[in-house]
């Protein structure tokens, strides 16, 4: 439904951040959880952690969601840019305990979902669906470096030294990649 | 209109923010950059285009289904008090990462020597790759003169302090190479606060040799 409709997505989820920060509204705050704490958990599974931790860590990152609501400020950061943020607060402090995971070639994330998964919220469906398509139209280099950066956990440093290229050149793939991602958003309005 | 933060001349290196904001940089260089970042808002206009993408990541991953009672055990901890932990007034002025590194540190600044007092914040994992320590720098006052094994990167909190490489004021990062024996001097007028951290040598090929006093002609029209 809503194909339409693909930025309602993130206005809605920035809704009942506002509603969780403005009023401590708990129904709003479980509408929140349901979309993002099963999304949180697969982005520190996918980091290395195994799934009771990637389970502990994600109900970590919803509480602090609550205890910080009061920071977040809709004019700097949709709901997902500041949940990603603390998301990865918490995975920084694991960086230490942590083995680096192998790369998957065929990581879903990069790939058409092959079947709509059973908790997404709906009106948040056309938008998965956009970004996933624009993360496959990237060019594989910098696609590759997007999932070396944000999910192998390497510096931009390693991966230059690894892939035997500049490191002005990784800085600027990945600024290319950001854009075109936001671009692809941006266009469905 | 060229504000405050514009007077920042020295920045942490593009990468270094870039993987900041993925989430790839140890915990205590993380918090350095945290804090330039508090104080910066150009580095934190880059950190942001990267965060954003993350935040796009976040929304695009294929869900993973949490427990059965994660939601009732999550409210159960959202109704608990949080216990938090009172610090020093003297740390007030300081960017809210930082303070709150310090309350989880449960250390307190402990005097070096005349003017210099200094708090270890490298917490349970003082066996890591690097060291953090938060300085205090009385007005006029000197941290004894100094190398490093490995590379140090140096960022002024409060006030300001000079060595032989230049004068750093709030919000700078100064980053020496192993080979630097400095001797930094606040200056006059405000107590200067500083994180300093410092890798282990052989960490130094990694990403603190990325990192290099960038100066950026800000209000020079460049
Ligand atoms: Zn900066």
């Amino acid at each position: 439904m809503g194909g339409s409709a693909g930025g309602d997505g993130r206005e809605a989820m920035t809704g009942l951040l506002i509603r969780v920060r403005d009023h401590g509204d708990r129904e709003a705050f479980g509408n929140l959880f349901r979309f993002f704490a099963p999304r949180v958990k697969s982005y520190l599974a996918r980091l290395g952690a195994s799934a009771p931790e990637a389970d502990e860590l994600a109900q970590d990152v919803m509480v602090t969601v609550w205890q910080k609501a009061a920071s977040f400020d809709e004019r700097q950061a949709a709901a997902s840019t500041w949940i990603f943020t603390i998301a990865r607060n918490r995975r920084i402090d694991l960086i230490r305990r942590q083995r680096k995971p192998e790369l998957d070639a065929n990581d879903p994330l990069f790939q058409p979902e092959a079947e709509p998964s059973p908790d997404a919220v709906a009106i948040a469906g056309a938008r998965e669906a956009r970004l996933r398509e624009a993360m496959k139209a990237l060019p594989q280099e910098q696609r590759q470096l997007l999932q070396e950066a944000f999910f192998a956990g390497r510096s931009h440093r390693d991966i230059a030294r690894d892939s035997n290229i500049p490191l002005g050149t990784v800085k600027s793939r990945l600024r290319l990649a950001f854009q075109r991602l936001k671009s692809a958003l941006d266009g469905e309005v | 209109m060229s504000s405050p933060m514009s007077a920042i001349a020295s920045h942490p290196n593009e990468a270094l923010v870039l993987a900041y904001a993925a989430g790839a940089l140890e915990p205590r260089l993380a918090l350095v950059v945290s804090a330039h970042l508090a104080l910066c808002s150009h580095c934190r206009a880059l950190c942001h285009e990267a965060e954003e993408t993350g935040g796009m990541l976040i929304d695009a991953m294929v869900p993973v289904a949490m427990s059965d009672d994660a939601l009732m055990q999550v409210m159960a901890r959202i109704e608990g008090k949080p216990a938090a932990t009172a610090i020093p007034a003297e740390f007030d002025q300081l960017p809210p990462m930082v303070r709150d590194a310090i309350a989880a540190s449960g250390k307190k600044m402990r005097a070096r020597k005349r003017g210099v007092a200094a708090l270890d914040l490298n917490g349970i994992d003082a066996k890591g790759e690097g060291r953090l320590t938060l300085y205090r720098i009385m007005p006029g006052a000197a941290v004894p003169h100094h190398g490093h094994k490995g590379s140090e990167i140096t960022l002024v909190l409060t006030g300001a302090f000079a060595d032989e490489t230049g004068i750093y004021r709030a919000g700078d990062v100064a980053v020496g190479a192993p080979s630097i024996h400095h001797r930094p001097r606040a200056e006059p007028g405000e107590v200067c606060f500083a994180l300093a951290y410092t890798d282990a040598p052989l960490a130094f090929s990694g990403l603190l040799g990325a990192v290099q006093r960038v100066l950026r002609p800000f209000g020079i029209g460049g």
